[in-house]
């Protein structure tokens, strides 16, 4: 059986992030305690990131969370804009994600460290002007 | 003086002072935005007090934190 869920998160809105959590951990009832607990996790850091570093774009003016629970995995994707109109925030940021997805030693933020550490989730991310999709998988009894 | 307790959103902090320990109780969530603003100088301004004392940090009831919430977290201890 498959449980899917997808939120959209107008950016800016922090109070929303609270909430999201309440629907994962609704929505991951029938997975373990410990994964559960994980999945609440991780959708809060990346909801998190994505609403203090993202930004409303054409064709992505919200955050969009989709999570997706079925017996061999959970997904956990978030999409939020991020386009170039400042030529010097969006490539830092993406380019700081890649240097924390890639290089364990870079300091720095510690919800993408927490997210494969603490959650033992795999972390993914694909930038497609001008929106960044970061995407988190676990996989189920490994 | 510890103050008996802090709160912001969804955070609690309950300090109980007895002669052989002061217990620092951490209870329900911290999930602000920038925890730090509020939590720092609440911690900062006990240390002092907790100087030279067995201080119990008691987070069972503890139930969520982000990441944010470390590194004040981290100073404090």
């Amino acid at each position: 059986m498959t449980a899917e869920l997808t939120l959209s998160v107008p950016g800016g809105v922090w109070q929303r992030v609270r909430e999201a959590r309440g629907r994962v951990a609704e929505l991951a009832s029938g997975v373990s305690e410990e994964i559960r607990t994980a999945a609440v996790m991780v959708t809060a850091e990346l909801l998190e990131n994505a609403i203090k570093y993202g930004e409303a774009v054409a064709g992505c003016e919200d955050v969009v969370v989709h999570v997706t629970i079925d017996p061999s995995q959970v997904s956990i994707e978030v999409i939020n804009g991020a386009s170039s109109r400042d030529q010097v925030a969006e490539p830092l940021y993406i380019s700081r994600l890649e240097q924390m997805l890639e290089s364990p030693g870079v300091s720095g933020k510690l919800g993408l460290y927490r997210i494969g550490f603490e959650g033992n989730f795999d972390l993914s991310c694909r930038y497609e002007f001008p929106v960044l999709t970061v995407r988190a998988t676990r996989v189920i009894g490994a | 003086m510890i103050p008996p307790k802090f709160e912001h959103g969804g955070l609690v902090i309950r300090t109980q002072v007895s002669p052989e320990t002061t217990t620092v109780r951490w209870l329900g969530v911290s999930d602000a935005r920038e925890p730090a603003v509020h939590l720092t100088p609440f911690l900062s301004s006990i240390l002092d007090e907790l100087a030279n004392r067995s201080v119990t940090v008691d987070f069972r009831e503890f139930e969520y934190m982000n990441s944010a919430t470390v590194s004040p977290l981290i100073n404090f201890v």
